[in-house]
């Protein structure tokens, strides 16, 4: 092998090398530098080594625990609360039962032991989720109830567990349960408010509803007990600010109670007060009225011939008793004729009154962050007798809310108002004009002279209302009309004196009156509901009660007004 | 000009005082990283006790809750309709002092 340098050259190189090199002593304090330097390195990586270790076992899980915290929070949701704060809507935890795989001692066993206790659970499949790997945790069931968890841990089974998990809470039970809506185990929306409101709850802290919890509250209440002693099937009740359009109460009976929504029926899911369409009958005269007026066709002081019926194309109308004199629109709607209202709504017409109903939103579908609101169409009348019908309140399907909405006419001097489930001050409010000034005032006087004299005479006393009965028959899936079970309703404003308030109550199938000696009718039913609930929320609202039937008084007066200063919240 | 024959070893000094610097910066970022988290979480679950709670509180307060407990413990009850007067009509109504039995 060639030698890597040349002999000749090696020779002086390695004599200069020893020329140069240090002795064992001089060699010394490097050799000391140099273990330094490796005593510093090694107690560099001692330390390193040293966290790794701490980390490893001892730091870890304290991180891990605060990184694991944020998932158990689930997507965030804000709170709900009425106009005064009042909480409607929380946030709470619940438990979803585990199974921790390393510590199940017997996996068959265990799952069959856990569905013999939890209705629907597939023991085999729930086999398969505890074998499938040797680690690990197993979400035997969400959704259960506290009595299920606590029974499938009283098993003694080992390795079974319970971890929290975020839930919606509604703390008032049924209370506007259909408004509230309510979401699924993973608090995706369903329903109501939760949906309809979704993209706002999603990004506030807290939102807030125009409801009024004491409002909703004596609405519910007296809304059941009046629908329970009528024997009706469903029932609906709408108490709103007429000149703000804020949604004060919207209840449905039978109620939904959101936290076990999947324990309610059909009916009780359904929100009857704003999904519902009904031919409401008679509580729609005051309007057919008021178009007349508005219209020109029809004078205040006017007196209509109903004595001798009324002909309509081949049908012939007349009401029960007749009349045996020519009535005004006072007595008109205290007798609750449908001749003078088929008369009044011939001259008014066809085409003027379907601009009236859609001014009065009988064909919008009311966007008020609940998806349950129905879609209203008004089919132009192709016969005249649907012009006639529609001025007594037939071929006109109608929501609660929509009836309470048309009334708030009554309120703002012929102005129908924009309606809405968040607080909103009036100023704010969207007026759509529909009448005159003097049409709506003509029309609420005579609805408040009327209603103690007249078919609404159970509501006169309490608050002074000024409003409409109804009793409507239903018409059945196979297109008759059922005369066994009606649809009754009330719609009034009060106080009478100076209306600021609008409240329509709506029952389905009444088989008697809510009161003794009273029958299935408007005026039987679904007025001694409305009056009962004025008289209760009446100080929430700052009215007077008053003892003896509302007078024939300028309805615009001062006199017995909401007292200054205070809200309805 | 050549180094001084103890710079390399103050410059190993220096690199291993600043690696040893880095290294408590580090872990401290990391400790005080830690405990910012522990807090959020502990606020987090706080938020949740409060809401929890504020939950029970308006369950207890619930107005039909309120309208039993009020019936059943003070035999109060909402007014009826008939039993409404004007305040006109008050010393006519109600006794303004109960009568004494003889």
């Amino acid at each position: 092998m060639k030698p890597f340098l040349d002999p000749a050259l090696a020779a002086p190189l390695q004599s200069v090398a020893e020329a140069t090199s240090p002795t064992a002593a001089e060699a010394a304090p490097a050799r000391q530098r140099i273990r330094i330097a490796a005593l510093l390195v090694a107690l560099v990586f001692f330390g390193l080594g040293a966290r790794a270790v701490q980390l490893a076992f001892v730091g870890a899980p304290a991180v891990a625990e605060a990184r694991g915290a944020p998932a158990a929070q689930g997507p965030h949701r804000a709170l709900v609360e009425d106009r005064n704060g009042v909480l409607l809507i929380g946030a709470g935890e619940g438990q979803v039962l585990i199974a921790r795989r390393e510590l199940v001692w017997d996996a068959p066993e265990t799952a069959r032991a856990l569905a013999e206790v939890i209705p629907g659970l597939d023991a085999a499949a729930l086999t398969r989720r505890l074998t499938e790997r040797p680690t690990g945790v197993v979400y035997v069931r969400r959704g259960l109830s506290q009595a299920q968890i606590n029974t499938a841990l009283d098993l003694g089974l080992a390795g079974l567990d319970v971890e929290p998990e975020p839930r919606r809470l509604y703390p008032n039970g049924t209370l506007a349960g259909q408004t509230l809506g309510y979401t699924d185990i993973d608090l995706l929306p369903l329903a109501g408010v939760e949906s309809g409101m979704d993209r706002l709850i999603q990004t506030q802290a807290s939102t807030r509803l125009s409801l009024d919890i004491r409002v909703q509250h004596a609405m519910e209440a007296e809304l059941a007990a009046g629908a329970t002693a009528a024997g009706a099937q469903s029932g609906a009740g709408v108490v709103l600010d007429g000149q703000s359009g804020e949604i004060l109460a919207l209840a449905s009976w039978p109620f939904l109670d959101p936290n076990r929504p999947g324990e309610a029926g059909e009916d009780n899911r359904r929100h009857h007060a704003v999904g519902a369409r009904y031919e409401l009958g008679s509580s729609v005269k005051p309007l057919t009225f008021a178009m007349a007026l508005d219209a020109g066709v029809l004078r205040a002081d006017e007196r209509l011939d109903t004595t001798r019926g009324v002909h309509v194309a081949d049908l012939f109308f007349e009401d029960e008793p007749p009349s045996t004199t020519p009535i005004g629109i006072d007595t008109a709607l205290a007798r609750s004729s449908n001749v003078a209202a088929i008369m009044t709504a011939l001259r008014v017409g066809g085409p003027l009154q379907t601009t009236y109903l859609q001014r009065l939103g009988f064909d919008e579908r009311f966007e008020i962050g609940l998806p349950e609101a129905a879609a209203h169409r008004l089919v132009p009348p192709g016969l005249v007798t649907d012009v006639a019908a529609r001025g007594y309140g037939y071929a006109l399907l109608i929501s609660p809310l929509a009836l309470a909405s048309a009334y708030t006419v009554f309120v703002n001097d012929g102005a129908r108002v924009g309606l809405t489930l968040r607080p909103r001050p009036a100023e704010e409010a969207p007026l759509t004009p529909v009448f005159s000034a003097a049409a709506a005032r003509t029309v609420t006087a005579a609805m408040a002279r009327a209603l103690p004299e007249g078919t609404g005479w159970r509501a006169a006393q309490g608050v002074r209302l000024a409003g409409k009965t109804g009793t409507a028959r239903r018409q059945t899936q196979a297109g008759v009309y059922d005369t066994q079970r009606p649809v009754v309703s009330f719609a009034a404003v009060f106080p009478a004196e100076a209306p600021r308030y609008v409240m329509a109550v709506v029952v389905d199938g009444p088989v008697r009156g809510a009161e003794e000696g009273a029958g299935a009718t408007g005026g039987g039913v679904a007025a001694p509901i409305a009056a009962r609930t004025a008289m209760r929320i009446a100080p929430f609202l700052g009215l007077r009660l008053a003892s003896t039937p509302s007078p024939a008084r300028d309805p615009h007066a001062a006199q017995n007004a909401p007292e200054q200063g205070r809200s309805p919240g | 000009m050549k180094a001084p024959r103890w710079f390399p070893l103050a410059a190993l000094v220096v690199i291993a005082v600043l690696a040893v610097g880095l290294y408590k910066s580090k872990t401290d970022a990391m400790r005080a990283r830690d405990r910012i988290e522990t807090l959020t979480a502990e606020i987090a679950q706080g938020e949740r006790d409060v809401a929890a709670l504020r939950a029970e509180a308006q369950m207890r307060e619930s107005p039909a809750r309120l309208e039993q407990e009020a019936a059943a413990r003070l035999r109060l009850e909402p007014g009826a309709q008939a039993r409404a007067r004007d305040l006109t009509e008050i010393d006519q109504t109600v006794p303004l002092r109960p009568e004494v039995a003889p």
